[in-house]
């Protein structure tokens, strides 16, 4: 009975996560890393984390790739113990899929702390993703701080990264220092995610 | 060698344009406009591009779309154009060449740009374009309001197939979201995106099928809608009064009211008793329901009859009152207060009519309670005091002022007659509410097969099969999902009609997590809520009191 009565709260407290709410605790899941092994979000907790929603063939993320501009983020913020997951949602033969092999050879060159991979969409369904790059920041103690896109200028031009307000960036330079993130959203842009 | 050469320049030159979509700069005398033409399966994107995307621009220039459409994949929704497309543009006085950049998306995207030279075309081709730039209309919306973490956009007539797009981007869920129909009137619900900041104004496209698209711009109300669905509910209150459930209750106190009409002291006095009793009743149920939900649990309105104690005590209970009318006993008449004087008899007499609204859900109340449901605590409560208000209203009128009651035929022996004749619907009810017991305790038994069990996948599925779907969300205790489906869903053409799509009966008699999870999807906290999801639409939402030709005309039939 009791069991019985935890599954009802349980299946209850998964429909009332329709989507990701700022201030509160960021959904917990768990998915395979480029090495199969299991990666739970909640065990990262005590530290900073950013999921960054991955699709190598898009364009927009060309832009932040290409430019170097993710890669220095996800190295600079590694080194002050913020734990950066790249997340590739899609089933095999959907565009953007990544095999075991193909994640480790490119997580080579990221700064990532692991490629995540969600074959079923479901962790993607969870937080809401919509485009590649879509980006959350969860603070120390769990909860979600920002969700968005990277930036204020929605383009797949990499010329315009100089020009532009990196939020992500100011979200972790904020929850650093122990300071509110002034941006807390943003409309995220990109390609669509491979459902 | 040459052939090579030919397909290298071929190459590079579709590299440059995307290779999906081609573009051209078309101009006839001031007319100037971007012509997209699409490959099968590929689109580009609409000022905002919804879920996903990015807008095509031109430079120098302003483009002016036409209405855009809406693509799916998967939980995903953009809005944009495919196919072959003019969109016309603004060009700075005396300039032939622009540059257009795009988005072209099939399920891979690629960035598109072309540097464009004006090409002259005939006179009157992009006059026909400019015809379909959407122009403002402020009488096609009636208003638009804020309901919890949705927008309500309302407009006026009969519009199931209505579709609203958003300008902001990143404001709203791509998706079409709900709309609901009523006889004289359609409400558009569109769903804020997690994170967005509350919009002043909505600003957007309008398509209703068969009429110009139009440019809304609207503010959005926030008091404006406390106050509607306070209206609401109280309309919902007094409507309840005519409800068979309630009806007999308010017609039995309402003699009373004429036998004492003689030596009776301060009638305000019972009024207000007897209002206090139903406001403090719906508060107690209200308060109940919030602090269960609260806790976790999946409850919704008409909650209390899931337990078959408490349709078991109903029954009873009926049963008692239908006896008392017959002139068995007189037990009991004090909760009534058939004649009564006592202030506490009055206010008992509310808490009974309370106790006996439950299974009535009376138009307008559907949509002010779920709106309550999702709103903090005291929104919540007051909106369940003014339920409680209007549906005291008519007999505290009529306890107020006596004057009132002299229109009524004066007391005398047919009083006892009209007593008989209302123990009628108490027994009814009495053996209605053992039928509700009797499917609370048995298992569920083999059902009409026309109506299938409904699932969340069961309608996904149905819906693929590009099959239009009708759900009937019920119970067995809710008296207004009993009647809808007697006197309308069970008619031959309605039946007919459903029989050529898919029909799901979704019963709520038992608590269920899944139903309670999707009713509130739809702004809903209790049953009747009746589906249709049109061939290839979205979600169509119609009123808590059906008629055939209203289902009808929905499932895309002729009336």
């Amino acid at each position: 009975m009791k069991t019985l009565l935890a599954a009802v709260l349980l299946a209850l407290a998964s429909a009332a996560h329709a989507a990701p709410q700022l201030g509160k605790p960021a959904p917990d899941f768990t998915l395979e890393d480029q090495n199969g092994k299991p990666v739970k979000l909640s065990d990262a907790k005590g530290k900073v984390v950013v999921l960054e929603w991955f699709n190598e063939g898009c364009p927009f993320v060309k832009k932040h790739y290409g430019s170097n501009n993710m890669q220095s983020l996800q190295k600079k913020y590694a080194k002050k113990d913020v734990v950066w997951y790249s997340i590739v949602t899609g089933k095999k033969g959907k565009q953007g899929y990544l095999t075991t092999e193909e994640a480790q050879d490119r997580l080579k060159t990221m700064g990532s702390k692991a490629i995540l991979r969600d074959e079923k969409g479901d962790v993607g369904r969870l937080y809401s993703a919509k485009t590649t790059p879509h980006m959350f920041v969860i603070d120390k103690k769990g909860a979600l701080i920002y969700m968005g896109g990277i930036d204020d200028n929605p383009s797949s031009d990499a010329a315009d990264i100089k020009s532009s307000k990196n939020f992500v960036a100011s979200a972790l330079d904020e929850t650093l220092a122990g300071k509110a993130v002034s941006t807390p959203s943003a409309a995220p842009y990109g390609c669509s995610v491979k459902y | 060698m040459k052939a090579l050469l030919l397909v290298l320049l071929a190459a590079s030159a579709s590299a440059k344009e995307g290779g999906h979509v081609k573009a051209t700069l078309l101009v006839s005398g001031s007319e100037s406009a971007l012509r997209l033409v699409h490959d099968p399966h590929w689109h580009t994107y609409w000022i905002n591009p919804g879920d996903s995307g990015l807008a095509t621009k031109l430079t120098p220039g302003v483009l002016e779309f036409p209405a855009p459409e809406r693509i799916v994949a998967g939980p995903l929704t953009s809005f944009g154009f495919s196919g072959d497309v003019l969109i016309p543009a603004n060009l700075p006085a005396g300039v032939t060449n622009a540059t257009a950049t795009w988005l072209e998306c099939a399920e891979v995207c690629i960035p598109g740009k072309a540097e464009l030279r004006a090409q002259m075309v005939a006179p009157g081709v992009l006059a026909a374009a400019r015809a379909k730039i959407p122009l403002p209309d402020a009488s096609a919306v009636l208003g638009a309001s804020r309901r919890g973490d949705r927008v309500i956009i309302e407009l006026d007539g009969r519009h199931p197939l209505a579709e609203f797009f958003p300008a902001a981007n990143g404001a709203f869920e791509g998706a079409r979201g709900s709309v609901s129909v009523a006889p004289t009137r359609t409400e558009l619900s569109l769903q804020k995106a997690p994170g967005a900041k509350d919009l002043e104004a909505l600003s957007g496209v309008l398509v209703r099928p068969g009429l110009p698209p139009v440019w809304v711009l609207a503010p959005i109300g926030a008091g404006g809608v406390a106050l509607r669905n306070l209206l609401l509910a109280f309309l919902g209150g007094l409507l309840l009064n005519l409800m068979p459930c309630v009806f007999p209750v308010l017609s039995i106190k309402v003699l009373g009211l004429l036998k004492a009409s003689g030596g009776r002291r301060a009638p305000h006095f019972h009024a207000l008793a007897y209002t206090l009793g139903v406001v403090t009743s719906f508060m107690a149920l209200a308060g109940g329901l919030l602090a269960a939900r609260a806790a976790g649990a999946s409850l919704g309105w008409g909650f209390q009859l899931q337990s078959p104690w408490v349709v078991g005590a109903m029954a009873a209970l009926f049963i008692a009152i239908g006896l008392n009318l017959l002139g068995y006993f007189e037990v009991g008449t004090r909760l009534m207060s058939l004649g009564e004087h006592s202030g506490g008899g009055s206010f008992s007499s509310g808490v009974f009519a309370v106790v006996v609204a439950a299974p009535c859900t009376a138009p307008f109340m559907g949509a002010a309670l779920g709106w309550a449901l999702s709103r903090p605590a005291w929104e919540a409560l007051a909106v369940f005091a003014t339920l409680g208000l209007g549906t005291a209203a008519p007999y505290a009128v009529l306890a107020s002022w006596p004057a009132l009651l002299k229109r009524l035929p004066r007391p005398g022996a047919w009083m006892e007659t009209l007593k008989k004749i209302l123990s009628v619907p108490m027994f009814a009810t009495a053996l209605w509410l053992l039928w509700v017991l009797w499917h609370l305790l048995a298992p569920p038994v083999a059902v009409d097969p026309l109506w299938k069990v409904w699932s969340p996948a069961a309608v996904t599925e149905a819906r693929a099969a590009g099959k239009t779907v009708f759900v009937d969300f019920t119970a067995a205790w809710c008296l207004s999902c009993q009647v809808n489906e007697r006197v309308v869903l069970s008619r031959r053409e309605v039946v007919a009609a459903l029989e050529k799509g898919a029909a799901f009966k979704a019963d709520w008699t038992d608590k269920d997590p899944v139903i309670e999870a999707e009713l509130a999807r739809h702004g809903r906290a209790g049953v009747p809520l009746y589906i249709v999801y049109p061939k290839g639409g979205e979600a169509v939402i119609l009123p808590e009191i059906l008629t055939p030709s209203l289902v009808l005309e929905t499932l895309g039939e002729k009336p």
